[in-house]
């Protein structure tokens, strides 16, 4: 993960900008910039993300304020759109074609000459190690996950400079998932930017260097200071440590006032700890003697609720 | 990441896309995508039972009788003039649909093709595909007519040919546009059919000119013995005629998808 590049210009900028269905909310008066980079863009179902992506491609007018995409505005704008991307998260693709013919067909679209597309159709293929006794397959006939990369390679035939995913890692497994997470950071680090979003959080935390919360059409700001570059460098909240004696572990840390609480699972040995200072426990590499000196055995230590999956829990709040 | 943004950047600060869009590798992309499903297992299997079902009507067409006349005036009438725009018209229409679904919007109108250039692309490359059906069916039927020993039959292509190709051509568009406008343009259909080509068309004054079918009708005149109270429009004007017909509609097809929104497969999922 890289740290975005805050002097870069914003390659998107929205301010004020509301889009409606008739009474349905999709985005309510929200106001972001977006920098290159990998970002992360995470709410629950529902939040506006779709909405936001399909205001980003130009597919749909905004209700109200004013959004641009590389310094214009987006709405039916080729200029924009050859510089974009879009895998969505739907799994419909066209059923009387092959993954090859198809790429081919939509890189001619993007105004490539046909044997350019063949050429980058093939090269897209095998870095998304999509097999290619599975390239003449038609679509329809792959499975789920071969049909993600594919959607992977048809976004990177016209070497876009900004690559939006909706759920891409839906129906992959882990070695796919680490696959497409390759190729977004090889993305990245040819200096193109990628807005991506999932369900899977610990995957965009690995992948991400920036965030961008949603929820129930806004944006709300605490929530996005929470995941911040800056906030995520911070020590851990709670931490969970399977012990031979959790009672005896608890005791201990209150002791030294660490603790702001705590949860003791005596079966499984479980101590599930919530910092008064997280930093007290943590900082200076210090924790490892202070656990020592408990004189409990510790058989596994671990971060408990990302910094993403408390900001998705957090109570409703607006921006 | 959320602050909000001082007055955009210029456009130029940004680095100029890396393949710019051009017109004609993009109607080659239209192409292969729209000519690709004309060369599927399905297709050939769809067509070869609708032939197989064409064969046997125009055997029933052609008892004895009827005579040669009889199986031209069917092959006129009746394919020409009621298969071939009806089977045009739900061929546009269920074009330019597969088009605003989900597996089109989302990966072709994402791309740097201006839309209406993208129905003009996609009108001419489906229009290609039909004219082949058809002309195949087409020779299909000539060769029972040849069966029928209807020596008439071969003098009559030409003509009915023609017609066939201009009614392709006018009713596809006319799809077209019902299809952009309502997923339900199979009742558009019928709706023009019942008023202008039934109800219009057959009233004897000069608005049965109105009709299509009326106009294909005056041209297959030699060849179905048939006169027309109204005046047929001579060859080159029908041509004309329909040309207009459906760049008209071609054209408010592209106007209309050019100002649609497109939502793609889940457009109300926010």
């Amino acid at each position: 993960m890289s740290a975005p590049d805050l002097n870069a210009a914003p390659m998107v900028a929205g301010e004020n900008l509301s889009r409606f269905y008739g009474m349905i909310l999709g985005l309510n008066n929200v106001t972001f910039s977006l920098r290159p980079g990998i970002t992360g863009v995470v709410g629950p179902n529902g939040a506006g993300k779709t909405t936001l992506f399909r205001l980003l491609l130009g597919q749909i007018k905004p209700s109200s304020g004013t959004l641009h995409v590389f310094g214009e505005a987006p709405w039916n704008n080729p200029a924009v759109q050859a510089r974009l991307a879009y895998c969505p998260e739907a799994e419909t693709v066209p059923s009387a074609i092959g993954a090859f013919d198809w790429l081919v067909a939509l890189g001619m679209l993007s105004g490539l000459s046909a044997a350019e597309a063949k050429t980058r159709a093939r090269a897209n293929l095998d870095r998304v190690k999509l097999a290619s006794p599975h390239w003449k397959k038609r679509l329809t006939a792959l499975s789920k996950g071969m049909r993600q990369r594919v959607k992977l390679a048809q976004c990177l035939l016209h070497e876009p400079e900004l690559v939006i995913l909706d759920e891409p890692m839906n129906g992959l497994d882990p070695m796919g998932r680490e696959d497409m997470g390759n190729v977004l950071r090889d993305l990245a680090r040819a200096g193109r930017s990628v807005l991506i979003s999932s369900h899977i959080l610990h995957d965009l935390e690995a992948l991400c260097a920036d965030f961008l919360l949603l929820r129930w059409g806004r944006i709300p700001r605490s929530l996005n200071e929470s995941t911040s570059a800056d906030a995520r460098a911070r020590w851990p909240e709670a931490t969970s440590f399977r012990c031979d004696a959790p009672d005896a572990l608890a005791r201990f840390l209150f002791d030294r006032g660490l603790l702001r609480g705590c949860d003791v699972v005596t079966e499984t040995g479980l101590l599930h700890a919530r910092w008064k200072d997280a930093g007290a426990f943590y900082a200076n590499g210090s924790f490892h003697e202070l656990l020592l000196e408990s004189g409990v055995r510790i058989f596994e230590v671990q971060s408990t609720a990302s910094l993403l999956e408390k900001a998705i829990d957090a109570a409703p709040e607006s921006s | 990441m959320n602050a909000p943004p001082s007055t955009p950047p210029a456009p130029d600060r940004f680095p100029a896309a890396r393949v710019a869009p051009h017109a004609a590798h993009a109607f080659g992309g239209v192409w292969r995508l729209t000519l690709r499903r004309y060369s599927t297992l399905t297709h050939w299997l769809f067509l070869g039972g609708a032939l197989a079902v064409l064969v046997l009507l125009a055997i029933g067409a052609g008892q004895p009788g009827d005579g040669a006349r009889g199986y031209v005036s069917w092959l006129a009438r009746f394919y020409a003039c009621f298969l071939v725009p009806l089977l045009a018209f739900i061929s546009g229409g269920g074009a330019i649909r597969d088009d605003l679904r989900a597996d089109a919007v989302d990966y072709v109108f994402t791309r740097p093709v201006r839309r209406p250039a993208y129905v003009v692309f996609r009108y001419v490359a489906h229009l290609a595909g039909t004219q082949l059906d058809f002309l195949l069916a087409l020779t299909v039927l000539a060769v029972v007519g040849l069966a029928f020993r209807s020596t008439g039959v071969m003098a009559a292509l030409p003509l009915i040919l023609l017609a066939q190709v201009l009614v392709i051509g006018a009713f596809t568009a006319f799809g077209f546009l019902a299809g952009a406008l309502t997923s339900r343009y199979v009742i558009v259909g019928l709706l023009w059919g019942g008023i202008i080509e039934v109800g219009v068309g057959t009233v004897e004054t000069q608005l049965s000119r109105l009709s299509l079918i009326r106009q294909v009708l005056g041209l297959l005149e030699p060849v179905t013995g048939a006169t027309q109270a109204v005046t047929a429009l001579s060859a080159p004007a029908l041509v004309a005629l329909f040309a207009v017909f459906a760049v008209v509609m071609v054209a408010a097809t592209a106007g209309l998808i050019a100002i649609k929104e497109l939502a793609g497969a889940s457009g109300r999922e926010t």
